[in-house]
């Protein structure tokens, strides 16, 4: 499904921020990553979904390189994610055209009301009752359950999530988290995930990697993960 | 006081338009436009030729639409090609069009046209035209990708959308409106000069700012019209400043008002400031 081959970034000639990455993720596997702060996670992230060219290397998905169509992703920062000037429903009609042409057609059909309303409400945070409220005026948890509602909302094969819980308080956190797994498992996602949390990282996905000086590494599979512990990080 | 009064409406229908290509930029895609001032000289200039030699005024405002086109389709190649940043791209971009526009006119500062070509009905017809298609294509899924650009450039590009293909296209089109305001605004005068274009940004901003005051909506197509209407209104209150009463403001006195009437309404009207 997705397969990063030989991947070096090297930015103006200085240190290298990934070093000859090589990662293949199978159609569905939901894998998690770790490592400490500027180890290159958000890095490797830009590079799959095509912000930034790799030095070297490259990255193929469905088997074709620069097929950046199918990717969506989740910022760190819930203000990257959304668009604070637009309406909440701004926001998902904007999503939903994601990789897809925009037509000339107004974006508010009485269909795409229904069904963005539909999908607000499985967040539980009664985002579907206040549509036209500016982003802006959202919470930061808020604004990134809505963001990762608007990464789910195309039919994009891989979905990359960076953090996306670092704004959270600890119950939406675990909402989102929920909500996370809910919608990989559901949907049969590809899906990769950046956390700091041990817990997440032990408790979710098929696979645990962690990155450390632009490699990777550790890999723990499956059952193995149990024997991951905050030392392999501190390493 | 009567004919005045047609030519407060009038200055304000072609002003805007302006405003609206002015909307575009400022607001839509949050970009700092500086090209209006030449673009509009040169729609004019444009406009004015093709009339002079004999074309129908309508083909010489097509002209003048194109021609403003152009100038902001080159503001935007040097913004997005070679990183220079929006105000001066859009400088530059006036500045050389100076040449460009005398050039046009035959190396004279100013040319005559014969009668006045135009009508206030094509005016408002065109002004009305203006606000509905804006205000149309701001709605579609076109235009919220147009709106996304300038206030999340990141998402927009992490969403597929070619940020500069987006931007060349509403600058092109803004310029292009403006450039029209300047064909009618030489038209209806039946005179052209290349130095009518200074202030032109102001005047228009100021038309901007108090259409938004008086309709603070969000739906583009209200904030369209309120560009009309602001200048519009502008254009009476000005005019009653300097016509209304006995010799207190001289017509030299034009910009002093204008920038004391931003000022104040700016000062009046401003938001509250939302915190991060
Ligand atoms: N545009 C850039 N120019 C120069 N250096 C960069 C750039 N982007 C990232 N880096 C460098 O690359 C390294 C990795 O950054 P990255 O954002 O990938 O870290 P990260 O693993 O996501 O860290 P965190 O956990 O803090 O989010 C850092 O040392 C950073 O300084
Ligand atoms: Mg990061």
């Amino acid at each position: 499904m997705l397969s990063i081959e030989n991947i070096t970034i090297q930015l103006n000639g200085q240190r290298k921020i990934l070093n000859h990455l090589n990662l293949s993720v199978a159609a569905g596997e939901f894998v998690v990553i770790v490592g400490a702060n500027g180890a290159g996670k958000s890095t490797l992230f830009n590079v799959i979904s095509g912000t930034i060219k790799p030095t070297h290397g490259r990255v193929l998905i469905d088997g074709k390189s620069d097929n950046f169509a199918q990717v969506s992703r989740v910022f760190q920062d819930p203000r990257v994610g959304t668009i604070g000037n637009f309406t909440i429903f701004e926001n998902m009609a904007f999503a939903f055209c994601r990789h897809r042409r925009r037509h000339m057609i107004p974006f508010y059909g009485p269909w795409r009301q229904k069904f963005f309303k539909e999908r607000l409400a499985t967040l539980h945070m009664h985002l579907e009752d206040r549509p036209d409220d500016l982003v802006s005026s959202l919470s930061g948890g808020q604004r990134q359950a809505l963001s990762l509602l608007m990464s789910v909302i195309g039919n994009q094969r891989v979905l990359l999530l960076d953090e996306i819980t670092a704004a959270l308080d600890p119950k939406s956190s675990r909402e989102i988290m929920a909500l996370a797994n809910e919608i990989v498992q559901r949907e049969a996602r590809t899906c990769l995930m950046i956390t700091h949390n041990i817990d997440h990282a032990i408790g979710c996905g098929d696979r645990l990697i962690v990155l450390g000086n632009g490699e990777i590494a550790k890999e723990f599979r499956g059952r193995e993960k149990k024997y991951f512990s905050q030392k392999d990080l501190i390493e | 006081m009567g004919s005045e009064f047609a030519m407060a409406v009038e200055m304000g229908l072609i002003y805007g338009i302006i405003a609206i290509g002015i909307m575009l930029t400022f607001r839509i895609i949050n970009f700092a436009d500086m090209t209006c001032d030449g673009s509009f000289v040169f729609g004019g200039c444009v406009a004015s030729i093709l009339v002079k030699n004999g074309l129908s005024p309508a083909i010489g405002c097509a002209a003048a639409f194109i021609a403003g086109a152009a100038a902001g389709w080159v503001t935007a190649l040097l913004h997005s090609r070679y990183k220079i940043t929006d105000i001066l791209a859009g400088i530059l971009v006036a500045f050389m069009l100076y040449s460009i526009n005398l050039r046009l006119l035959g190396g004279m500062p100013n040319i005559t046209l014969e009668g006045s070509c135009l009508g206030n009905f094509g005016l408002l017809v065109t002004a009305m035209a203006a606000v509905l298609l804006i205000g149309y294509l701001l709605n579609t899924d076109f235009g919220l990708a147009l709106r996304a650009i300038g206030h999340n450039s990141c998402l927009a590009k992490a969403s597929g959308i070619n940020v500069a293909a987006m931007m060349a296209l509403a600058l092109a089109l803004s310029n292009g409106l403006i450039g029209l305001g300047g064909a009618f605004f030489c038209l209806t005068q039946s005179f052209c000069d290349v130095g009518s274009g200074i202030g032109t940004l102001i005047v228009a901003m100021a038309s901007l700012i108090i259409g938004e005051r008086i309709l603070p909506f969000r739906s583009p197509t209200v904030a369209a019209a309120s560009c009309v209407v602001g200048s519009v209104i502008y254009r009476i209150l000005v005019g009653f400043a300097l016509h209304g009463n006995d010799g207190i403001f001289r017509s030299s006195d034009f910009n002093l008002i204008t920038g004391v009437l931003i000022v104040a309404i700016m000062a009046i009207g401003r938001k509250k400031k939302c915190f991060p």
